[in-house]
């Protein structure tokens, strides 16, 4: 796809897809992306639905739109999934993303011991 | 005819029965019931023909072992009277049914004796009978999303990983003063908790008849003489339980999905119920001899990875009540100086390199983090290349290296790929391949994307 969009926030990184892969299961709304230590968390708010095929990571948003937020969890609470109002950040500014399909990725980091590559979770 | 569908409300117990057994330790809320302990361990005692134990609680699992060199090894070719008073008074106080059944001395390990007892009776008899009334896609279907999951997740994980290590670090102390090996942070801080703990635990079982005939005879100086003995002596380590620990939630997390949803009837369903209640009477694990059994409580803390695999880069990746820990990187347990000499920045650049164990040097690279190894081995510039992102930002990338060579990583440099947040302005350092030579190809490596798409929309 040309001129898809293209996003980075953090270690997280995204580009919209032309449609949902076919198998892709449908799950409920979760966080892209846990900090490990941190209590920092990227999610998508909104009218988004989440999927998940082969550990790849989907999402549906709607003609209300999704916002890609990056929030400490203790800021979140269920009330926040429906909605695209900004919560307190953590680190990164938030994007609002219009109605399409995307897929997110966790930005990797080479690890020369184990010689691969692991996802990077601040 | 066997079940060969569930419905969707059964489907749907699957997660909540898998996550509950789950949560039950790696959530670190559950501490030990001491009374329901009891009552499922002599249980379990009885069910295997043997007699109620004596029962000491333990914070930990490296409390354990120290309780059970403490009884069977302080005491073992130790002036009679010390241990003659002590099993006089434990036998006069809880009975000498069990007197009886121990004898002079407390007896063998009985962890297999349990082990095949709970198996064929219980984990084998219920087992079949699930074969017998479930269709093998749902077994299958249970199995991998309960019983392996969780079998993978805590035997696997945690369960053998902390049993192997103090197993390991027991043994490597075997032939050496115990003390000095242990160290300062041991005596300090765990040896003081657990002979509280003991102390507290014979007050608990034999009451103030012993206290006052132990405390008076021997007074405050056995504290400083356990000691002084232990200090002397080699600490052993004993084989812990098969059946009695976190390790078997795996496969009664399995049968418990089946009794609950009522899927198949057992004439052991009391059996079973009896031994999950055990489990969830807050045990971690236990050593079991003849007539003494000691148990431990669950950790305060448990640190995983995303795979979860104990893993924390900052501090220990489990913790007991005690004190005692055990660090890990990705699943391997490593010693806590890697943490203590990180935080003290006494980690040198000679240290690093001095270090000829691999997988010791892989977990000084994640203590330390990318920024502080890349200054510790002096990296240098090699490319610096500017992109212009799709929303007109400039970003500045740059490839970094060590000069030297390292032969335990395939006698390569170190590589790193410099990137500035756009939020924060915060500079980050990831790893990359060694074989780079453009800074653009080593940052769109870490990505889906390749070199010439990685341009963005959208940045913070």
């Amino acid at each position: 796809m040309q001129n898809v969009l293209r996003g980075h926030q953090g270690d997280v990184q995204f580009t919209e897809i032309k449609s949902i892969p076919t198998g892709a299961k449908k799950i409920a709304n979760k966080p892209i992306a846990l900090g490990e230590h941190s209590g920092h968390m990227h999610v998508l708010t909104g009218d988004v639905q989440m999927f998940e095929i082969e550990g790849r990571i989907i999402c549906a948003v709607g003609a209300d739109g999704a916002r890609l937020q990056h929030v400490h969890e203790s800021n979140f609470s269920e009330a926040c999934w429906k909605t695209t109002n900004e919560i307190k950040k953590a680190d990164h500014n938030s994007h609002l993303l219009p109605e399409g399909n995307y897929e997110f990725y966790i930005q990797n980091s080479y690890n020369p011991y184990s010689r691969l590559m692991e996802q990077v979770i601040d | 005819m066997k079940l060969e569908t569930l419905t969707p409300a059964q489907e749907a117990k699957i997660p909540e029965i898998r996550n509950y057994w789950l949560n039950y330790i790696l959530s670190c809320q559950n501490r030990l019931d001491k009374e329901k302990a009891r009552k499922g361990i002599e249980w379990m005692y009885n069910y295997c023909g043997k007699k109620p134990p004596i029962i000491i609680f333990m914070d930990s699992p490296f409390g354990c072992q120290v309780a059970a060199n403490f009884f069977l090894k302080f005491f073992e070719n130790k002036p009679a009277n010390i241990w003659a008073n002590i099993r006089d008074n434990i036998w006069a106080n809880i009975g000498d049914n069990i007197g009886d059944n121990i004898g002079a001395n407390i007896g063998a390990n009985i962890g297999d004796n349990i082990r095949d007892n709970i198996r064929d009776n219980i984990w084998a008899n219920i087992g079949a009978n699930i074969r017998d009334n479930i269709g093998d896609n749902i077994g299958d279907n249970i199995r991998a999303n309960i019983g392996d999951n969780i079998g993978a997740n805590i035997w696997a994980n945690i369960r053998a990983n902390i049993g192997d290590n103090i197993g390991d670090n027991i043994r490597a102390n075997i032939g050496d003063n115990i003390w000095a090996n242990i160290g300062d942070n041991i005596r300090d801080n765990i040896w003081a908790n657990i002979w509280a703990n003991i102390r507290a635990n014979i007050g608990d079982n034999i009451g103030a008849n012993i206290r006052a005939n132990i405390g008076a005879n021997i007074g405050a100086n056995i504290g400083d003489n356990i000691g002084a003995n232990i200090r002397d002596n080699k600490l052993t380590h004993y084989e812990t339980s098969w059946m009695g620990c976190v390790g078997n939630y795996g496969w009664v997390a399995y049968i418990d999905y089946f009794l609950q949803l009522k899927l198949i009837h057992s004439d052991r369903e009391k059996d079973f119920n009896a031994f999950k209640d055990l489990l969830l009477s807050g045990v971690f694990d236990m050593i079991q001899f003849d007539g003494l059994c000691i148990v431990s409580d669950m950790p305060t803390k448990i640190v995983r990875n995303a795979a979860g695999r104990l893993h924390n880069p900052n501090a220990p990746s489990v913790e007991f009540k005690d004190g005692w820990c055990q660090y890990n990187i990705n699943g391997r347990a490593l010693p806590s100086w890697i943490w203590e000499k990180a935080a003290s920045g006494e980690i040198s650049k000679e240290l690093f390199l001095k270090e000829s164990n691999s997988e010791i040097k892989g977990g000084i690279y994640e203590v330390m983090g990318q920024k502080r190894m890349m200054d510790l081995l002096g990296a240098i510039e090699v490319d610096t290349r500017t992109i212009t992102h799709r929303n007109g930002d400039l970003e500045v990338v740059s490839l970094l290296k060590t000069k030297e060579r390292f032969q335990e990583i395939g006698n390569d440099p170190f590589a790193w790929v410099k990137m500035v947040c756009p939020s924060t302005g915060t500079q980050y350092l990831q790893g990359v391949e060694p074989h780079h030579t453009n800074a653009l190809d080593a940052i769109a490596s870490l990505s889906p994307f390749k070199a010439e798409e990685y341009s963005f929309d959208l940045r913070s």
